[in-house]
């Protein structure tokens, strides 16, 4: 797979981010792949991400699919980049960003239970998988905004 | 003090032989500490796994900062093999992200991470006798050597801001061998160095290293090392030795890299708030307690399918008190401690 152009990367959507990762998920770690899909058989997923809006959801075949939107979604997840960014980095844990509600979850609980382990599967496969570093580099380089500096000493600031 | 041409034959790579059976449980990694007395701690580290030269080994890179105003700040980062350059006894670079040699008496030590904006770089002198070590006799791999007292040059850039040291205290230490992540291993590893006024002039430095089963029961082998300035002055093993953990660190401990998290959602339980050690050994004893007020998690792929296991990196305060080889010790200084949970 090649890496995206310049201009490629000012365009890195959340959705095809999940689309690109599950791809090479699927290449690299396919135990993983495949738990994530067994966790979502039959359950759709409408996921907002700022402006951003799509669908997830797994086929008999054993496929995860990212769609433009889904009919019937058993769950709901709502957050923005730059909390994606936020836990890719470890700067939040996932109940961190819940509590201070910049993650929203809603869907029953035995369905919340699928997707909390289908994510962790999926970031179990993306942590072994090279191509998917890839992925994180550009969306920090599509995402991420110049922090502001803070005081502290024997620091300094150079942005 | 052992000579330099000798010290950077010793800490070479022992990258096994491309396709070798074994290669797959290979693991090396060459680890440094800047503790800068102006509060920032840094650790560096370099960690191959695999069949390296075959190709299909990975590195990880880790540069970490710890300021107690700040919190922690780095990278961790895995970056394919493949192209990684061998040049040398130590000379190793990785992808252009990340370099190690050892030239002019000194490591250079220098790693990048420029999509998260992070680098550190840095020159370490060694100022004192190696300790070589192995655990092959205790049905384990790894062999080890380990170095305290360094003196450290150099920066480290993470957040937008920028931290210069010169002349700080530094540690190395480079282990290698065959095991597998997730097997029934855990250790407990713990170095400080200070100025003590109550010895003769020099330093006093200490490395405590103690080999176990996963759930830290069934000891394997426990080492303490007393260096006084350059010379390594006393190693305490086995019987000699105790040591134990007591109580919950309460602060927040974050993973690294962020994905660990994702894999594992719960909180680290882990990490004690104090490890004691008691070193007895006929007139030579020493006692070090280490409370600790800093600590994150390195989430390290496990290698039997799912999951992580969890590296706990910790700073904190060590008192010692003691005497060895007639010399009094008695100091409180900054200390850092690392347990495979």
């Amino acid at each position: 797979m090649r890496a995206p152009t310049r201009r490629a990367i000012a365009r890195v959507s959340a959705r095809s981010a999940v689309e690109r990762t599950l791809a090479i998920v699927r290449t690299e770690s396919r135990a993983a792949y495949f738990r994530v899909a067994r966790e979502l058989l039959g359950i759709e997923i409408e996921v907002r991400i700022g402006a951003e809006a799509f669908g997830v959801r797994s086929s008999v075949a054993g496929m995860v699919h990212v769609v433009e939107a889904v009919k019937a979604p058993a769950a709901h997840i709502r957050t923005s980049r730059e909390l994606i960014l936020a836990l890719l980095d470890g700067r939040l844990s996932v109940l961190e960003a819940i509590l201070a509600g910049e993650l929203d979850v809603r869907a029953e609980v035995r369905v919340l239970e699928r997707i909390a382990r289908a994510g962790s599967a999926f970031a179990n496969g993306a942590m072994r998988a090279a191509g998917a570093r890839a992925v994180l580099h550009d969306l920090r380089a599509a995402w991420t905004r110049v922090p502001a500096p803070a005081a502290a000493q024997n620091w300094r600031s150079i942005m | 003090m052992i000579s330099q041409d000798l010290l950077g034959a010793f800490d070479r790579p022992h990258f096994p032989e491309p396709g070798s059976a074994r290669a797959r449980q290979f693991k090396e990694w060459f680890h440094f500490l800047v503790m800068d007395g102006g509060g920032t701690d840094l650790i560096a580290n370099m960690a191959f796994s695999g069949d390296v030269r075959g190709g299909t080994g990975v590195c990880d890179l880790i540069a970490l900062g710890h300021h107690p105003g700040l919190g922690w700040s780095g990278s961790v980062e895995r970056v394919d093999v493949a192209p990684t350059q061998v040049k040398s006894p130590l000379d190793l670079s990785v992808n252009g992200r990340a370099s190690l040699r050892f030239a002019d008496g000194r490591w250079h030590v220098s790693i990048v991470d420029a999509s998260a904006g992070i680098r550190m770089h840095a020159a370490l002198v060694p100022l004192a006798d190696p300790l070589l070590g192995s655990d092959a006799g205790f049905g384990l791999g790894l062999s080890w050597l380990s170095l305290p007292q360094l003196r450290a040059t150099g920066c480290y850039e993470a957040d937008g801001r920028r931290h210069e040291f010169a002349d700080s205290c530094g540690y190395h230490d480079h282990n290698w061998g065959f095991f597998d992540w997730g097997s029934d291993l855990g250790w407990v590893w713990g170095f400080l160095s200070a100025v003590d006024p109550d010895a003769a002039p020099g330093r006093l430095s200490v490395v405590f290293t103690r080999t176990s089963d996963r759930g830290g029961e069934a000891l394997r082998q426990t080492v303490l090392a007393v260096w006084a300035g350059s010379r390594l002055l006393k190693v305490f093993t086995g019987g000699m030795l105790r040591s134990k953990k007591e109580g919950r660190f309460t602060g927040r401990v974050p993973r690294r890299p962020g994905v660990a998290s994702l894999v594992d959602t719960s909180e680290v339980q882990t990490v004690p708030r104090l490890f004691f050690i008691s070193a007895r050994d006929g007139a030579d004893w020493l006692d070090l307690e280490y409370r600790i007020d800093a600590a994150l998690q390195l989430g390290v792929p496990s290698d039997f399918g799912f999951g992580i296991v969890g590296l706990n990196e910790t700073f904190g305060t060590a008192q010692v008190r003691g005497s060895t080889k007639g010399r009094p010790h008695n100091v409180t200084t900054r200390a850092c401690f690392e347990f495979l949970a």
